[in-house]
């Protein structure tokens, strides 16, 4: 049984994984593999390993610290949830120094209240990499032993956690375990959601200083201004027909794009693959549409797709597409720390008991003007 | 559908026949209404032979509709076929038919094992006709294809691929060919590898072409505009325009705008008068761009431009 799922967690590797698996894999890392290193077709691989788990008796951990292997070297083909943990404001955070290995029993401790579990945590680029698994009741089967389990992310001293794979039935008992096990008050689930691990951390934890603020984080000020280097992004105006091609408006165009630059900043924008906008909104079409009743929102949802939908945006502004000014919800997305938005009208009658809605539990963020 | 108001001159007789209306009754006023212009009553040598005098069909009011529910709540993808070269729909030649496919798949799975390792595979194929689906009593009936796999453990086969060839209800009749057959819309779900094969087979029996048909947007928002004020059922799915973004834009791929459809049913109604029937194109126009300009003015994006 556990040979059938070793041999399914291996199949899913690629040929070259395999040279990384034997350094990375404790299981496999004391023995002499110079007989697996050799060979060059996958199924001789996982053949070869599986006779060595066969002799060696392979356990339950080490299956779940290869999963993990997987997990963290192919972290974009799942969908990370954030969570913002809310700390406790006294400072007694003794429990923030954990090795791998205290964490591991004192989630163990935790979840064990409410399930039958197996955890394993590995220590991947800083950061500690959780596998759960949910023991059913009954005796377990191979496809158990690889299906029922969710997987976090959570870096030491930062107040944020990503899970995946959580099923909603568990996810309140789960974070009631982890709100124990890492001293905080209460667990949130932000709006936030992605393929790219390294992305949402960026996203969340480097909230103020993305855009055009992100070359002070990345050191790319440069400290002799008066030398005349621009380390704005070169962004020739090239036609995509024909060089001959002259552009009329090139000083408007070039207006444009050093505000998009602005807004944006010159470097790489965090990925996000899907931004939604619920849009609760009055009707604006009236030009094409004057029968249309004024009153009640317009119900709809936008959805941006794409592998870098902030980056995608930025190019469809420095094109042309999307004119300038920008709007604000679109413009701001990298510091929002959001992707799922909600589009409302000001309601002009409350506006002066409101107070400003800056801070991040607001569960909307509002139209800046109706024209 | 508009009725067609005017009647070409070789249409005449049989139209006078037909219809009971004041004018006909009268053969005279044709001759009144007909002087002074060019229509002449036509040469004997362009008259159509063999009675095929091209007419109006009557709708068929007792379509079937039992076998439309298996076709509803589903994606297909459509495929436009070119006239099927002595193609039957009698049962034994269905029969044979299914052989042959089932052999042709078998055969190209083993083929494209080698390089592809794909599990897209067929044991037995089932070609069949679809009672409900004709339009008319007078034109041949819908083929359904339906490939099944047998399960390994079970033995049950389940249904990997399927695709209805039907017939497009047109108000005027083509005339046939004894030995064409023509089915020219495909639809079809399953995967593209089986697609592929199904496709090549059809090609090569029959001797046709398929291609895969393409909608403009002005096809697309013509669908809209007539779906959306057709409110069905409980809860209604949401209306999608789908829009793709220009290849400038890297990173992003698609735009999806989706709209409520009591708010979209309303919008249309406010355009179009629920009372008549036939729709126009400014009607249309100015639904799709309504929704885009309600669109632009929260995005600043204008959906209806393509860069070049």
């Amino acid at each position: 049984m556990e040979n059938d799922a070793l041999r399914k967690i291996l199949n899913r590797f690629k040929i070259s994984d395999f040279n990384e698996i034997c350094k990375r894999w404790p299981y496999l890392r004391n023995r002499k593999l110079d007989s697996i290193l050799r060979l060059k077709r996958k199924i001789e691989l996982v053949n070869r390993v599986l006779e060595i788990a066969k002799k060696d008796k392979i356990r339950r951990k080490d299956i779940a610290q290869l999963d993990l292997i997987y997990v963290h070297k192919y972290s974009k083909k799942l969908i990370w949830t954030v969570f913002q943990l809310q700390k406790i404001v006294d400072g007694t955070t003794t429990k923030a120094l954990q090795t791998p290995a205290e964490f591991s029993s004192r989630l163990h401790k935790a979840l064990s209240l409410y399930f039958k579990v197996d955890v394993c945590v590995r220590v991947e680029s800083h950061a500690f990499w959780v596998r759960v698994r949910m023991c059913p009741d009954g005796p377990t089967k191979a496809a158990s032993l690889i299906n029922d389990v969710t997987y976090f992310v959570y870096h030491p001293h930062a107040p944020y956690l990503l899970a995946a794979k959580m099923k909603a039935a568990e996810a309140e008992y789960i974070m009631q375990a982890f709100v124990d096990v890492l001293d905080c008050k209460e667990v949130e689930e932000l709006h936030l959601r992605g393929h790219c691990v390294n992305s949402l951390g960026q996203l969340v934890l480097n909230r103020h200083s993305q855009g055009s603020f992100s070359q002070y984080r990345l050191n790319q000020v440069d400290p002799n201004p008066l030398s005349g280097r621009t380390l704005t992004r070169k962004q020739d105006l090239p036609s995509r027909l024909s060089d001959d091609i002259v552009y009329e408006n090139r000083q408007e165009r070039e207006r444009d794009e050093e505000t998009v630059a602005e807004t944006f900043g010159p470097n790489e924008q965090p990925t996000l693959e899907k931004i939604e906008y619920q849009m609760l909104t009055k009707f604006c079409g009236h030009p094409h549409a004057p029968g249309m009743s004024r009153d009640g929102p317009f119900h709809c949802r936008v959805r941006f797709e794409g592998p870098n939908v902030i980056e995608g945006l930025r190019n469809l502004a420095s094109a042309g597409a999307m004119s300038v000014p920008l709007k604000t919800h679109l413009a701001k997305i990298h510091t929002s720390a959001r992707s799922v938005f909600m589009l409302k009208n000001k309601d002009r009658r409350q506006r002066s008991s409101q107070t400003s809605t800056s801070s991040q539990h607001t569960p909307a963020s509002q139209l800046l003007s109706q024209s | 559908m508009p009725q067609n108001s005017g009647v070409t001159p070789n249409v005449a007789n049989t139209v006078r026949q037909q219809c009971s209306g004041s004018i006909a009754s009268n053969p005279r006023s044709f001759a009144k209404q007909r002087r002074y212009t060019p229509y002449r009553k036509t040469p004997a040598s362009r008259l159509l032979k063999d009675g095929a005098r091209i007419s109006r069909i009557p709708d068929d009011d007792e379509a079937d509709n039992t076998y439309l529910k298996d076709l509803v709540n589903k994606t297909w993808r459509v495929y436009h076929v070119s006239a099927l070269y002595k193609f039957s729909s009698q049962p034994t030649s269905l029969k044979f038919y299914s052989k042959l496919l089932a052999t042709y798949i078998k055969a190209e799975t083993v083929a494209g094992q080698a390089v592809e390792t794909t599990q897209e595979a067929a044991d037995s194929a089932v070609i069949s006709t679809i009672p409900g689906l004709a339009g008319h009593s007078t034109s041949s009936e819908a083929i359904s294809i339906v490939l099944n796999q047998q399960k390994k453990r079970s033995g049950a086969s389940e249904s990997k691929f399927t695709a209805v060839l039907c017939e497009v209800a047109t108000a005027k009749q083509v005339r046939k060919h004894k030995s064409f057959t023509e089915l020219p819309v495909m639809l079809v779900k399953g995967p593209v590898a089986l697609t592929r094969h199904v496709h090549s087979w059809l090609e090569r029996q029959f001797d046709c072409h398929i291609s895969p048909v393409t909608f403009s947007p002005v096809d697309l928002g013509w669908m809209v505009a007539i779906y959306a004020g057709y409110l069905k059922g409980k809860s209604p799915r949401p209306v999608e325009l789908l829009y793709k973004v220009p290849s400038e834009a890297k990173g992003l791929q698609r735009i999806i705008f989706d709209i409520d459809p009591k708010d979209c049913k309303a919008l249309w109604d406010s355009i179009h008068a629920r009372e008549d029937d036939s729709f126009t194109e400014e009607e249309v126009a100015s639904f799709i761009r309504s929704l885009e300009c309600h669109f632009y003015h929260h995005f600043a994006i204008d959906l209806s431009v393509s860069l070049q």
